[in-house]
């Protein structure tokens, strides 16, 4: 086949030609098994289970704690990795949108940033001032209660 | 030549040009004048409704150049009027829709947008706040070279809430605006909105005194309610103890804290001001089930012999007041 070819041309296929052996071979070289953990790819949900107190509390900005007792609070928060699971809620005078026990889930189960809370007569909608990561112990949530000018933050933490 | 006072008159060019241009103004500026508006002294919550006014525009302006119509309307901030009104007129110089005004829409004279420029020239009125004028300019421009008559149909929407309230209307025009006789501005009688949501607000009367630290909020809010003993009545002055009585109304039940209970005890901020911080729902352990209308308070010393209610001894409204 190579004589009809000039040595150029026959020195470009030669060169074309081990040029896709050497990528052939390098592809063989790698290819060793790929190790996945178990349920790498699947997707974790944050465990907040327990039972959550209010350390700070704010109105539009302004520190509370002084003016109100937030100490009653109590939020306790059951989880089993299934789409919603109960909530017990002890408010004690505390203000929050929701005060009478219920379900709750997260908006979006891997990358949550809202907590939703179902009660017999009421959802609420809590939101993350930062989204939660696993092994957290503290949260920060923000909401409304009646008129959307007052915004409530509580800092919680888990007892 | 001289002057009465013996000064020589000199010839200006700059002053006689001055005045040739004040004269001009007047000559070429238009008389605007609202002759009448037939407006409901009474309109039920959420009613839509419509005012009707006559205008005219004298044949001053022999200019001949179109304009567009301005017309300002003052109403509760309550009514969010700026999305619920619609204006239009029919004039004997043709018929045009109009449309809010926008922050670029200046009155040449006050150099404001126009809804400032009608707040700032004319004010609010009888009423002691939460009023808001907002303002329409024509979609037509029109020529009224000799004159023209017309009507401003506007259609508005009461809010849900029961109040009292002064409306106001002004007209103007987006090219001579605010100078000399281009506008007019009739406030008429204050009008009432009956059968809605809560304890009346009468914004012609006197301001409230500031019961609520939070300008706006409802009874799901957690409220700061305050207390200046330098308000009104001034015999709480010095006082070490006050105390806050307080019903809350929800449909036909009543409930009520007022015997001097520890909840009900006023912190002393200073400068004879007390505040008392509670979540209403709570603090009267209202059921999930029911909403708070309104609250009545009043404000007595340990004793419970000093009492600080209205000046005709009815307890102070806390009623919500939300603009949502």
């Amino acid at each position: 086949m190579f004589k009809h070819m000039k040595v150029t041309q026959i020195s470009f296929v030669i060169k074309k030609t081990s040029l896709v052996c050497l990528v052939i071979g390098l592809f063989l070289m790698c290819e060793s098994p790929i190790f996945i953990p178990e349920g790498a790819f699947q997707e974790v949900t944050l465990d907040m289970s327990g039972s959550w107190k209010i350390t700070s509390a704010y109105r539009n900005g302004i520190e509370m704690s002084d003016k109100f007792d937030f100490s009653g609070f109590g939020l306790k928060l059951d989880f089993d990795n299934s789409e919603a699971t109960t909530y017990q809620i002890e408010t004690k005078q505390v203000p929050f949108p929701v005060i009478s026990d219920g379900n709750w889930k997260y908006n979006d189960p891997v990358y949550p940033t809202q907590m939703l809370l179902f009660s017999t007569l009421d959802t609420a909608i809590i939101e993350f001032v930062e989204s939660p990561i696993s092994g957290f112990d503290k949260m920060r949530i923000k909401f409304q209660l009646g008129c959307s000018d007052n915004l409530y933050i509580y800092d919680l933490e888990l007892q | 030549m001289k002057n009465f006072k013996g000064y020589r008159f000199e010839w200006n060019p700059y002053r006689a040009m001055a005045v040739f241009f004040i004269c001009m103004l007047l000559i070429f500026s238009m008389c605007m004048t609202i002759l009448q508006i037939d407006q409901p002294s009474e309109v039920g919550a959420g009613e839509v409704f419509e005012i009707v006014m006559q205008v005219d525009v004298s044949k001053d302006d022999d200019t001949g150049d179109p304009f567009f119509l301005i017309v300002g309307f003052l109403a509760p901030r309550a009514w969010n009027a700026g999305v619920n009104t619609t204006v239009r007129f029919e004039s004997s110089v043709g018929n045009s829709t109009m449309r809010l005004t926008t922050s670029d829409e200046i009155d040449g004279n006050t150099k404001l947008p126009w809804n400032l420029a009608f707040d700032r020239k004319f004010g609010i009125g009888d009423n002691y706040g939460e009023v808001e004028w907002i303002t329409f300019i024509a979609d037509e421009a029109f020529v009224a070279a000799d004159g023209a008559t017309g009507t401003v149909y506007i259609t508005t929407k009461a809010g849900e809430d029961n109040m009292i309230v002064q409306l106001a209307y002004g007209i103007s025009n987006q090219t001579w605006g605010f100078s000399d006789d281009n506008f007019d501005l009739v406030f008429t009688d204050c009008m009432q909105v009956i059968d809605g949501i809560g304890y009346p607000s009468n914004l012609c009367g006197p301001k409230p005194r500031q019961l609520v630290e939070q300008a706006t909020f409802t009874m799901d809010d957690l409220i700061t309610i305050v207390f200046d003993a330098k308000d009104g009545d001034d015999f709480m002055l010095g006082a070490s103890f006050i105390d806050l009585c307080a019903k809350a109304y929800s449909g036909d039940l009543v409930y009520e804290i007022c015997d001097n209970e520890d909840v009900a005890a006023l912190n002393y901020m200073g400068d004879d001001v007390w505040e008392i911080t509670l979540w209403p729902r709570s603090y009267f352990d209202i059921p999930e089930n029911q909403d708070i209308d309104f609250m009545e308070v009043t404000f007595t010393n340990d004793k419970g012999n000093l009492v600080v209610s209205n000046e005709d001894g009815s307890a102070f409204i806390i009623a919500p007041k939300c603009f949502d």
